[in-house]
């Protein structure tokens, strides 16, 4: 695919609705050339930035008596009606208090109210309008609550989706990117605000697609929270709440409890429940050095372990060193920073005792050197 | 004294009994009940201006077409069967308003935003600093009105490609190359 090919196809795939293999190729390519990227990136602030509008605006002057006076009288008594149904009391407003003259607290009330409700209507639109993302089944009958999904349905806040071994179902997140989910998955919407797109994967696989700025869409587990960085990825849960993550666009951060691995494009990560987010590696990492870091991050690590994951590092595991920098012990950090220090040289003003005490500067310095300074 | 004053008048007598919830507000406006509607309109008020504002492009049409939705709602309100929520129907109402007038009238005026118009993006909060959520209004409202539209039921809205050209008598491939266009104009305005 060469440069028109992609530029022509940018807004579709910003909107996902390209094929799955053409979205690949558009993909492949937007990682590869730095002008298509970056035209992509302008698009994508844009969106946002429309995304970011709100839905609510009020006219310069009051509508209803223009309105009032269009619908005529009503048909029959208010006060009459409810006093003989005996069920609602007095509304607050009505047309003939405000034809009338206005005193200053009056139109501090009224404005107040009226701020009131334009909130409350705020609310309603983002609960009518944002929280409800779009589900289709793209095979068999996934679930949305308890009710089978027969071609569409809407996911609302608090419901589960799930998926058998039979079925596969996509999810529109709000409008920034989408899901697909994979058979025999859980998971459940959380939260859909413009800056907060929220859902918790309890189990199975998903992959995600999120054309939006970074730090919009986030996916929680039971071992750790996924932070879209602008990016596609695919996320794995076993049922023991262990979980592995694969980057294929973009990058990834996952948290929990203030520990915190970013992942770029062609990398992995594991977690596991009440440890967190372990060492991301790239995924043709030599399987010894996995295993380590498996070891490492998640068994009983010591600094055999350490010694092995340092003689099998390559040059392109710097991300998994740098990692590691603040991950050992005191005692262990100056062999890694030999260790990456030979691999991938420290920046002017990097120096090996700031790196020893942690120095958080130097630490980011070093990461910008790398190339992934602007997520740390 | 205070307390005991208090704990007299707070009695589940004197407390109203109304609601005010949407299906309750609704149900009385059915049965003619114009202080009801006069509350729905309050709520529905400001999302029927912004979308009638950002497609029409003038506030001062949004404000005529705002007035036209609300009393067509009114007359027609029998008709909701609450079905869809009853924000989404007046929503509906709002866009079909709008665009009924831009296919039959096609008014021989040009819209434009004017400098005074674009104050009334003033008075609202945004995520982002006030003068660029103008700028970025103002462009939009400078969009060709057809382009415009498209843009605005699809990007802000939310709206499908085949229900916007079941909206608009248009086929599914002319939203989108109108969609493409409108983006592509608002990117050139706001980098320019």
């Amino acid at each position: 695919m060469n440069c028109q090919d992609a530029k022509d196809r940018l807004n579709d795939y910003m909107d996902g609705t390209l094929a799955a293999k053409e979205r690949e190729n558009v993909a492949t390519h937007v990682r590869m050339c730095p002008a298509c990227r970056r035209e992509l990136e302008r698009m994508q602030a844009i969106a946002a930035r429309v995304q970011a509008l709100p839905r609510d605006i009020q006219p310069s002057k009051d509508l209803w008596p223009a309105i009032s006076d269009r619908i005529g009288p009503s048909e029959r008594s208010r006060t009459s009606q409810l006093t003989n149904t005996g069920v609602h009391g007095p509304i607050p407003l009505n047309r003939a208090r405000i034809k009338q003259p206005l005193t200053w607290s009056s139109k501090f009330a009224i404005a107040a109210v009226i701020t009131c409700v334009a909130a409350g209507s705020i609310w309603f639109a983002t609960q009518t309008s944002r929280t409800t993302w779009e589900v289709a089944a793209l095979e068999g009958m996934p679930v949305v609550g308890s009710d089978r999904v027969n071609a569409s349905a809407r996911l609302k806040v608090g419901d589960w989706l799930e998926t058998d071994a039979a079925s596969r179902a996509k999810l529109d997140v709000g409008m920034i990117g989408e899901v697909e989910v994979e058979p025999n998955t859980r998971l459940r919407l959380l939260q859909s605000a413009a800056t907060d797109h929220r859902i918790a994967l309890a189990r199975g696989t998903i992959h995600a697609t999120i054309w939006a700025p970074p730090r919009l869409f986030f996916v929680e587990t039971p071992s750790a929270i996924a932070v879209d960085l602008g990016c596609a990825y695919t996320l794995q849960v076993a049922d023991d709440g262990a979980s592995l993550l694969h980057v294929t666009t973009g990058w990834v951060a996952l948290e929990l409890a203030g520990r915190e691995s970013i992942i770029p494009a062609g990398a992995v990560c594991e977690t596991r429940p009440g440890i967190g987010p372990g060492t991301p590696y790239y995924e043709d990492a030599p399987e010894a050095l996995t295993r380590s870091l498996r070891e490492f991050d998640f068994g009983t690590g010591g600094s055999d372990i350490l010694d092995a994951i340092l003689q099998q590092t390559r040059e392109r595991d710097a991300l998994t060193l740098w990692h590691l920098l603040t991950r050992v012990e005191d005692s262990e950090r100056g062999r890694v920073y030999d260790r990456l220090a030979g691999l991938a040289p420290p920046p002017g003003g990097v120096t090996r005792d700031g790196i020893l005490r942690g120095d958080k500067t130097m630490l980011d310095q070093w990461s910008d050197e790398l190339g992934f300074g602007e997520f740390f | 004294m205070f307390l005991e004053a208090r704990t007299e008048e707070l009695t589940l007598e004197s407390i109203p009994r109304t609601t005010n919830s949407e299906a309750d507000l609704v149900h009385r406006a059915q049965s003619g009940d114009r202080d009801a509607f006069e509350l729905l309109y309050r709520q529905q008020c400001g999302r029927v201006f912004a979308v009638c504002l950002r497609i029409a492009g003038n506030p001062a049409r949004a404000e005529e077409f705002t007035q036209d939705v609300f009393v067509r709602v009114w007359e027609t309100i029998s008709s909701f069967r609450g079905e869809s929520a009853f924000s989404s129907w007046v929503h509906r109402v709002a866009v079909n308003v709008v665009l009924g007038d831009m296919r039959t009238e096609r008014r021989k005026s040009v819209r434009v935003i004017t400098a005074e118009d674009v104050s009334v993006y003033d008075r609202h909060d945004t995520r982002e600093s006030p003068g660029a959520a103008i700028d970025l209004e103002r462009a939009i409202g400078l969009l060709p009105s057809q382009a415009r539209a498209i843009f605005v039921l699809h990007d802000i809205e939310g709206y499908r490609h085949d229900e916007i050209g079941e909206m608009m008598g248009l086929a599914s491939g002319t939203t989108k190359a109108q969609l493409h266009r409108a983006r592509k104009l608002l990117r050139e305005a706001l980098e320019s």
